[in-house]
């Protein structure tokens, strides 16, 4: 009990995260890779962004067209926000998705007001966890640009997917089989918030 | 020689005289994935009880045939959670195999317990199983593979069960499956009274 204290209180005070330093690539397509890799491949921001797809195509089948624009004009908000958020944000990102994750699997029917409000909150921390602190236009343009295709590519993609084979294949099955996939996404979530609080184990 | 039994036969040649694979070097991820996959797979006592989930489930019908496997992932890794960031459970060794032996009796009576009583019951058992992963996560593999690996274990050993749950269909596959049911039990109180 002790240790599991210490560790929610070093995570708070923790310091910058050094898991997706940015070293900005020397032209503009390096950079603009570097600030998508950072969206899709760190497990903490691109599992959020999956259970918001999953849970946006169960939600209904035009979910994300319906709340693109408001996932856009978050994930801008995100980015003029960055630098007043410590990088405890990142922890907060993480448990954003396992509630995100856990609706898609237990209760993927939820009114507009939720569906809106999990996708703005997933745009704006999705910003404000992958810049890690770094002011408005500190990094390249186009780190800014990568960061948000891969915000949307990832996003789109998991909703996509998840739609195409939901209109396709309409048996009940196909409907439980991507509420099972939310529940896998949401337990990896809880999972690597518990390693990023507890610190590095190996 | 048709060409289809042509191209079989060559292929099971191929596999038959391939050299082993170098490309995975069994560094970082992959090595965190095989291990906290094949975790839930190979030991017994977390097996059954994955299984019976499954089989369970698929007893009780729609919804728990897809509520349980659905809940249980989500608690496990909670209870995943709660041993990777050191809390201490009681009795975590004895609620695994006490896992098997009741969920296994539910099954071997066909016991129709309502959705949230089963729930319960399933979210009960899956924090010790979690807390059990958690804390025997192995040193120097990548974690994030093993959470991976061990959530898409754990999922693929209930659609077993689940599976095997269809069978409950016909009168026989009832009869069956309540004995599959008894069997795990058995196992369940081979590992709560140490035999296993």
């Amino acid at each position: 009990m002790r240790r599991s204290a210490l560790s929610v209180a070093v995570a708070g005070f923790a310091g910058p995260a050094q898991a997706h330093a940015f070293d900005a690539g020397a032209d503009a397509y390096g950079q603009f890779v570097e600030g998508a890799a950072v969206m899709l491949t760190f497990p903490g921001i691109v599992l959020p962004l999956l259970a918001l797809g999953v849970l946006l195509s169960l939600w209904r089948e035009d979910g994300l067209p319906k709340v693109w624009p408001g996932f856009l004009a978050a994930q801008v908000a995100g980015i003029f926000g960055a630098a007043l958020v410590g990088p405890v944000v990142a922890l907060i990102f993480m448990a954003l998705g396992i509630v995100i994750a856990a609706v898609a699997a237990l209760a993927p029917s939820v009114p507009k007001a939720a569906a809106y409000a999990f996708a703005g909150l997933a745009g704006v921390f999705a910003m404000l966890t992958a810049f890690e602190g770094h002011g408005l236009f500190e990094l390249p343009v186009f780190t800014h640009l990568g960061l948000l295709f891969g915000a949307n590519l990832a996003t789109a993609l998991a909703a996509g997917i998840a739609n195409l084979s939901l209109t396709r294949v309409e048996a009940g099955w196909m409907r439980i089989g991507w509420r099972v996939a939310a529940s896998w996404i949401g337990a990896i979530l809880m999972l690597t918030l518990a390693f990023e609080v507890a610190g590095p184990i190996s | 020689m048709t060409p289809l039994s042509r191209s079989t036969i060559l292929t099971a040649l191929f596999i038959f005289v391939a050299s082993q694979v170098a490309a995975h070097t069994g560094e970082g991820i992959n090595t965190g994935f095989a291990s906290g996959f094949w975790h839930p797979i190979l030991g017994w006592d977390h097996v059954v009880a994955m299984v019976a989930v499954g089989l369970w489930g698929a007893f009780l019908g729609a919804p728990a045939i897809w509520i349980l496997p659905i809940v249980f992932p989500l608690v496990m890794a909670l209870g995943g959670a709660l041993g990777v960031a050191g809390v201490q459970l009681p009795a975590v060794e004895t609620g695994i195999a006490l896992s098997g032996v009741v969920l296994g009796l539910l099954i071997a009576f066909a016991v129709k317990a309502p959705i949230w009583v089963a729930a319960v019951i399933v979210g009960l058992f899956a924090i010790f199983h979690g807390h059990a992963h958690g804390t025997e996560l192995p040193e120097a593999f990548s974690p994030y593979g093993y959470a991976v690996g061990f959530v898409v274990g754990t999922g693929l050993l209930h659609m077993v069960g689940i599976g095997f749950g269809v069978l409950t269909r016909s009168e026989a596959g009832r009869i069956a499956v309540r004995g599959a049911g008894g069997v795990i039990a058995l196992v369940g109180a081979a590992f709560l009274f140490g035999l296993a």
